[in-house]
Formats: structure tokens, C-alpha cells, sequence
């Protein structure tokens, strides 16, 4: 009896796949924070620092990358929020978005309140052009590259090239990434492996960032309500529509400046009177 | 003898060389041989670091090279002096594009400094240059004052700085652009000093000379910036035990102080050599001294003595001790380090004072030698006392099998307050003046900074970081920026708002001058002098004429600058 060869062994290549079911509702939980954007990246960049001791960013090249996607969500987040309140109480901005596009499934999965979210769907503020550009377009805001929000986002930038090589490519610098970086080209590919220093200099970019663009475009909008006179002078008849601006834009956690709402009313009432007195342009 | 008929007493007695003209700087200024060197460098080409510590002489230097080039008409020399930098270190609590801000400071500082360098020389101011410093010289001024503006218009960059520079100074027919950067060390504030070097780097080119003068010690330069390769070091500090050393400061005394004033040092020249010696070739403490003995605003009618002289001295050595001390105010995690390196010292001059004891005037020793290796900590330490000119760099020597030691001068002025020279009690002006010009080079006091400081010195010497202000726990580490317990950013105070807000005590003032002060006025702060407009409440102090206040105002600018 002649013994047969063996075939190829086509499962030889390496362990074999199980199989897994995909359902990940039980980690799907109702959001619960009712800070205002600001505060909730606070929260999230508090959180996601607390991580990230030295030993242990010194121990896994991996964590440094992981943390810092989480500092960059927590921007994006903001972004998105701060837009979402921003079409929810501010007329010149509704007035703007009329004519954006959404998925019709939005309507039934935000509901009336939140539509506004579906105009961000599959849009990623994890860099300056994107954030520039619906500032432009929904909010009629912008801003000189050498200003302090310019310079902030410029950093950010930089760090959202971090993130994406984090994201895509286990920390690989592609030759954009590289380019951003200022990394000089060299023969050996780059990597990026996150320390505590940066880490900590990462937050504080996008805390930078942040506090920047909230502060900047709080004023631009009540410069704008003043000047259009959606502010028209009486406590009375301004009151929901201030109260909603401050509680939107006003940090509890800093905590800078007086808490009431109409407190920062009254500093502003000489400006709206003045502008109330003069016929609009 | 002076060569300007009745000067005022203030001009005379003027320590900064900024602020002296141009004739009163040439017929007052002795100049030595190094000096002439120095100066050949200063207004040559190529980007030089001009190095020493405060009243060293370094704008004096700057100043004479700007005028002498003005003079020999074939470089642009363009003097420009940083020493408000700190004044912008608020703005990097305030707004992200701080170093943006700063970069523009520093660039417009120099076009402006071109702008009136071509105007003193009667040339013509090209169109470019005359609308760029059109919105600086506004730009600059706001800025120092603290307030966050926009850019001018137009954003200017180093190159096209540069590339501008070269094309002025072509236009108005000259060789090479000199630019003469003073108080230029930003020693305060890491961000402007890496921001400055990279600057500098930038600033050079076949027709461009930079040059820089610079602290020893707590300079650091970014991370492009290779001293040595970059720059060429220049040292500005006279040698006290060179050959001329007393003939260079007799002559300052002959060029700059009136008949009448002079009249009084005759009889008791050696004086003078005895304040020279432990001005430790230092010009403006020698000038302060000398000042101190002839009683200016004090008593017009005594005459110069031995105990003035040695109160003088006191003084001095006080005053010096307090420009080291006052970096605890101005780097605040170094505070222990600057604790640590006060005992150092002391230290350093009890063992002087031991080795110094019984030993002939020809073998004492002013220098101390700490063993290899020196560690970081002690390395910082070091550097603060080197830029207070408290030590000086005497350079490493072997001694075989024996180690290898880092020797470094003790400043006279402390050696002689501290008795470190072990002449007894009763010494002469002569004794002493032997002992610091004739003694051997070569003796020296060897000594571990362990057995000054204890071996538990380096866990004394930890940055002071401030803990977490929201919830108290202790900060992380130096790199922290935020808690690691209940991650909010962690905030630093701003350095110059702290300093302005200082309280008088911490200026290098006599204890007479503070007590005038604390009594005849209600200035109780650094701000309140900087604020005091033409010195109207400083004056009424009684003893306090121009010259002791306009000294009072330098050393409250000084105290809020590099």
C-alpha cells in the first residue's frame, strides 16, 4: 500500500477564527450629563488624565496613544455640543442651518430637541479644518490665524495628527502626519509613543483649545444679538434667551465671574441701550 | 582727570550703561585691552553670546560697539534692549499665542532699533521700515504694559526679517547689519528663552551679526541652539587678579568722578583699590561702593574712612547675597535649591575662612574646588550662584589621583565681610589688599558640598511645586499641568505679577534707604516705585537725591526684569 502525500494545509497558517455574536446593547446606557459643553471637557479630560500615571505610560507604549484619543474625543465633543446648543437657542444660527441636509432617520433617533445632531453625523471635528469651516457656515464665526483661538486650533492640529496616527496605524506616522509634526523625514518609519509630559502638554492644548473658541465665541454671539437687537434691553423679554446663552457657555468648574445670568445682563445693559437707541444698519 | 565740567551727580554715579550718552560713556569708560578684544568681536561678524553677570559691564560693552560703529559709518549697528521681557510673561497665563505675541516683541524691537539707528546717523529711513514702525513702537508699548492686542497688520517672520535687515542696510550703503541684543537671557521664563534662540538662530546670515549678552549660569538655549557652534562665547567680567586690574578701576575713579568729589579721596587712595578688590570686577558694584564712601546724599561733609569703606562693603556683599536670594521669587520651584545654595555659600566662606586661618598672605585662597562628580542638583545650584556673581567659573582642574575638582571664585565682597581671609582682627586696608592681589593662583580649598550641606542635601533639594488649588493634593511632578486626584489643570501664578507685587524689603536697599521709605512715603510694593512717576515720593525720603533714586527705581526695574 503506497502511503498518499498530504495535501496543503491550508489551516496552517495561523489559530482559527471562533465565532461571536454582535450585540452590544447592554453597554449602551443613557448619557446622564447636564454640564454645560465646557464642563463636560473638563469631566471627560479629568477623567481620561487620571489614567494616565507615568509608570504606566511609561510601561505601554500603547496607553499613551489610547489616552490620547481620549483627550481628542473629548474636544470633538465639545465642538459638537456647543454647535447642537448653539442651533437650539440661537436664531442667526438656526437661520443659518435651514438649508443644511439630514438623514431622515435622524428626526425619529434625536428627536425634535437634539435634530441638530444629524447634520454632525459622519463628521469629525478631530481637526482645524473641519472646525473651521462649520464655524464659518453655521455660526458666522471666524477668527485671524495668529489670534489666540488661531494659534490654539493650530496646536490642535498638531495633535490631531497624533491621533490619527494613534487611530489608523498603531502610532505609525504617515508622511502627512510626519509633515505636521515637523518631523524631519528620516529612513526608519516613525512612531509615536506618548510620555507623561506630552500627555499632560496634549490636554493642555485642548483645554487651550477649548477655552479659547468658548470664551471668543460667547462674545461674537452676544456682540451679534446686540448689534441684530435680538437682545432688545428689557430684563424681562431677554431673560430665557440670556439665561440659556450663559448656562450654555459658562463654566461652573472655572467659576470666573459672576454665576447669575443677570449679573452679566447688567454689565451688558449700557452696550444693548446704546445700540437700541440707534437705528439698525 | 573728568572731562566734563560739573556733571550732575546722578549721571556720574549712573551704574547702567543704557541710560549714560554717548559722551559721557566715551570720556567715563576705562577701557582695558580685553576690553578692546571684546569690543573688536562685538562689531565684527559672525553671532556672538556676550557673558557675565549683573553690573558686569556687558551694556557697557554693547553701547560703546554701537557707538563706535556709528562712527566708523560701514555697519548698521542696531542697539536693543529686552529687559522688559518679563512684562510679557503674563500674557502666556492669558491667551494661547503668547509666543506668537512675543515673537513679534522681540522682532519689532530690532526694526525699530534699525529705525533709529539710521536716524542718529542722518540716513534715510526706507519706506518699508518706516510703515512697519509706524504701529510697533504702539504695539511694543501695549504689550509691556500687559494688555492682549492684535498683531499689527502685517505678521513679520525672522527670515523676512532678516532678508529686510540686509536689504536697509544695503540701500543705506553699508557692509553688514551688527544687531547688539541686550538683556537678552529671558532667564525667567523658559518659553521666551527657547522662543529668543531660535530667534537668534534665524537672525544670521553673510550680512547679519548677532550678538547677545547673556546671564552665566541659568541661561539655557533651546533645543537648536548649540552654544559654541551657534554662537562664540564672549566673556565680559574683569579678572581682579589680572596685572591691571587696579590701574583699569583707578582710572574709572579719574575719568568719572568730579574735582570735588575726588578731593576727598586724597590721602586715602588705597581706599579705592580696597573697594575695587571686592567689587570682584564688577563696575557697578564698585560704583556703588565708591558712592556709599563718599557720603553722595548722605553727608556731603565727611570724609572717606576705613569703616565706611567696610560699610560699604557690608552692604554690598548684602546687596549681592539679595539678587541671589531674589530668584526664589522669580523661579518658585527653585526656591529650596536657592535655600540650599545660600548655605552653600556660607559654607563655602566658613571653609575659606578655616583653610585662610594662619596661613601667609601669599597662600590664601579665594577659591573653593568641589570634587567630580558634580550631580544636578548641586549643578543648579551652582549656575544660580554663577549668575548672581556670587562664584565664578574658575574651570575644572585634575589633581591625578587625587580627582578631578570644579574650582570657582567666592565674590571679595564676601570674603572680606566674612573674614574668609583669616587676617585677624585688626587688619589693614593694606593687609587686605595684599592678600587679594598677591596671593598664589594655584591655592585653593578643597571641599565636598556634602560636608558643607549634609548628606541629606539632595532630599532637601526639591522643587517646590504648589499643590492642586482645588483640592489640595500635592503635585504630581514637574511635568504635571493638571491633578492626577481630581484632574483639574493645575495654575501657576504669573511670575511678574508676583514680583510687581513684592514688597519693597526684597530689593538690594540699605536698611537706612528701606526705613526712608517704609516712613516718609506709603510705597510699600515694587509696583508702587515702578508706579511713583518721576520718582516724586522716593524723593522726599530724606538722604535720597537723584542718584539713590534713581538707583531705588533700577533696582525695582531690575527686580521685575531678566
Amino acid at each position: 500500500m503506497s502511503s498518499a502525500r498530504p495535501g496543503f494545509r491550508w489551516d496552517a497558517i495561523n489559530e482559527s477564527p471562533d465565532t461571536v455574536d454582535d450585540d452590544f446593547s447592554a453597554c449602551c446606557v443613557q448619557s446622564t450629563s447636564s454640564a454645560c459643553p465646557i464642563d463636560a471637557f473638563y469631566e471627560n479630560t479629568g477623567e481620561v488624565l487620571k489614567l494616565g500615571l507615568p509608570q504606566n505610560l511609561a510601561s505601554s507604549p500603547t496607553l499613551g496613544r489610547l489616552l490620547t484619543l481620549g483627550l481628542v474625543t473629548g474636544a470633538e465633543a465639545y465642538f459638537r455640543s456647543i454647535f447642537l446648543g448653539m442651533l437650539r437657542i440661537c436664531p442667526l444660527a438656526r437661520e443659518r442651518a435651514a438649508d443644511q441636509m439630514i438623514p431622515l432617520g435622524a428626526l425619529e433617533y434625536y428627536g425634535a430637541d437634539k435634530i441638530g445632531m444629524g447634520i454632525f453625523e459622519g463628521i469629525s471635528f478631530a481637526g482645524g479644518l473641519e472646525v473651521k469651516k462649520r464655524s464659518g457656515t453655521l455660526l458666522n464665526f471666524s477668527w485671524p490665524a495668529t489670534g489666540s483661538l488661531g494659534v490654539a486650533l493650530s496646536n490642535f492640529d498638531a495633535v490631531c495628527h497624533i491621533r490619527h496616527a494613534s487611530v489608523h496605524s498603531q502610532g505609525m506616522l504617515s508622511r502627512g502626519n510626519a509633515r505636521a509634526l515637523r518631523v524631519p523625514p528620516t529612513a526608519a518609519a516613525s512612531q509615536v509613543v506618548i510620555d507623561f509630559p506630552h500627555l499632560q502638554k496634549i490636554a493642555l492644548i485642548c483645554t487651550s483649545l477649548v477655552r479659547a473658541y468658548n470664551s471668543d465665541l460667547f462674545k461674537v454671539t452676544v456682540d451679534k444679538w446686540i448689534s441684530e437687537k435680538i437682545l432688545t434691553g428689557s430684563w424681562a423679554d431677554d431673560r430665557k434667551s440670556f439665561t440659556e446663552l450663559c448656562a450654555l457657555f459658562v463654566s461652573r468648574v472655572d467659576a470666573v465671574g459672576p454665576r447669575a445670568a443677570n449679573y452679566r445682563y447688567k454689565a451688558l445693559a449700557p452696550k444693548i441701550g446704546k445700540r437700541i437707541s440707534r437705528p439698525k444698519a | 582727570m573728568g572731562m566734563v565740567e560739573e556733571p550732575l551727580l546722578a549721571s556720574v554715579f549712573e551704574e547702567r550703561a543704557e541710560y549714560l550718552s554717548k559722551t559721557e560713556l566715551s570720556e567715563w569708560t576705562a577701557v582695558t585691552n580685553a576690553d578692546r578684544a571684546t569690543l573688536s568681536k562685538l562689531k565684527g561678524p559672525g553671532a556672538k553670546l556676550l557673558i557675565g553677570p549683573r553690573g558686569s559691564g556687558k551694556s557697557t560693552l554693547l553701547k560703546q560697539a554701537y557707538f563706535e560703529l556709528q562712527d566708523e559709518g560701514k555697519s548698521l549697528a542696531v542697539y536693543v534692549n529686552y529687559s522688559k521681557s518679563l512684562a510679557l510673561e503674563p500674557l502666556f497665563h492669558k491667551t494661547a499665542n503668547a509666543l506668537q505675541l512675543f515673537r513679534q516683541w522681540v522682532l519689532l524691537k530690532i526694526a525699530l532699533g534699525a529705525a533709529e539707528s539710521l536716524k542718529e546717523c542722518q540716513k534715510e529711513i526706507p519706506d518699508d521700515l518706516a510703515e512697519m514702525t509706524t504701529a510697533a513702537d504702539e504695539f511694543i508699548k501695549r504689550l509691556e504694559a500687559g494688555a492682549v492686542i492684535n498683531f499689527p497688520e502685517h505678521y513679520t517672520t525672522p527670515t523676512e526679517l532678516l532678508h529686510a535687515l540686509e536689504t536697509w542696510t544695503a540701500e543705506s550703503g553699508l557692509k553688514r547689519c551688527v544687531l547688539l541684543l541686550d538683556d537678552a537671557a529671558h532667564a525667567f521664563s523658559s518659553e521666551q528663552q527657547r522662543e529668543f534662540f531660535e530667534i537668534f538662530r534665524e537672525l544670521r546670515s553673510r550680512g547679519i551679526a548677532p550678538k547677545a549678552a547673556v546671564y552665566p549660569g541659568i541661561t539655557s538655549y533651546s533645543a537648536n541652539f548649540h552654544v559654541g557652534h551657534e554662537a562664540e562665547l564672549v566673556e565680559c567680567w574683569y579678572r581682579p587678579d589680572d596685572e591691571d586690574y587696579l590701574q583699569v578701576m583707578r582710572e574709572i575713579v579719574s575719568r568719572r568722578i568730579p574735582e570735588t568729589l575726588l578731593a576727598r579721596l586724597k590721602g586715602r587712595e588705597e581706599l579705592i583699590d580696597y573697594l575695587a578688590l571686592a567689587s570682584f570686577g564688577l563696575p557697578r558694584g564698585f560704583l556703588v561702593m565708591l558712592s556709599q564712601l563718599l557720603g553722595v546724599e548722605e553727608d556731603e561733609s565727611h570724609r572717606p574712612t576705613r569703616p565706611l569703606a567696610d560699610k560699604a562693603i557690608a552692604d554690598h556683599a548684602s546687596s549681592v547675597r539679595q539678587i541671589f536670594f531674589s530668584l526664589a521669587e522669580k523661579l518658585p520651584r527653585y526656591k529650596r535649591f536657592v535655600e540650599l545654595g545660600g548655605e552653600l555659600e556660607q559654607g563655602s566662606i566658613r571653609q575659606l575662612q578655616h583653610f585662610n586661618a594662619g596661613r601667609a598672605s601669599r597662600s590664601k585662597a579665594t577659591v573653593i574646588a568641589y570634587p567630580e562628580p558634580v550631580d544636578s542638583k548641586l549643578a543648579r545650584m551652582i549656575s544660580m550662584l554663577e549668575y548672581a556673581g556670587i562664584i565664578r567659573d574658575a574651570h575644572t582642574i585634575s589633581h591625578g589621583a587625587k580627582g578631578v575638582y570644579h574650582r570657582y571664585t567666592l565674590h571679595y565682597a564676601l570674603l572680606v565681610e566674612g573674614n574668609a581671609l583669616g587676617l585677624g582682627r585688626n587688619f589693614s586696608v593694606g593687609d587686605i589688599i595684599s592678600a587679594l592681589s598677591t596671593r598664589d593662583a594655584h591655592a585653593l580649598s578643597r571641599v565636598s558640598p556634602v560636608a558643607l550641606l549634609g548628606k541629606d542635601y539632595a532630599d532637601r533639594c526639591t522643587l517646590d511645586l504648589l499643590p492642586c488649588q482645588n483640592c489640595g493634593s500635592p503635585r504630581f511632578s514637574e511635568d504635571a499641568q493638571f491633578c492626577m486626584k481630581c484632574g483639574r489643570q493645575l495654575r501657576s501664578a504669573s511670575v511678574y505679577e508676583e514680583l510687581i507685587k513684592s514688597p519693597i524689603d526684597k530689593l538690594p536697599l540699605t536698611p537706612n534707604k528701606l526705613h526712608g521709605l517704609l516712613n516718609h512715603t506709603a510705597i510699600r510694593t515694587v509696583n508702587d516705585i515702578l508706579m511713583d512717576e518721576d520718582n516724586m515720593q522716593i524723593r522726599q525720603v530724606p538722604h535720597i537725591g537723584p542718584v539713590w533714586s534713581d538707583r531705588i527705581r533700577r533696582y525695582a526695574q531690575e527686580f521685575v526684569s531678566v
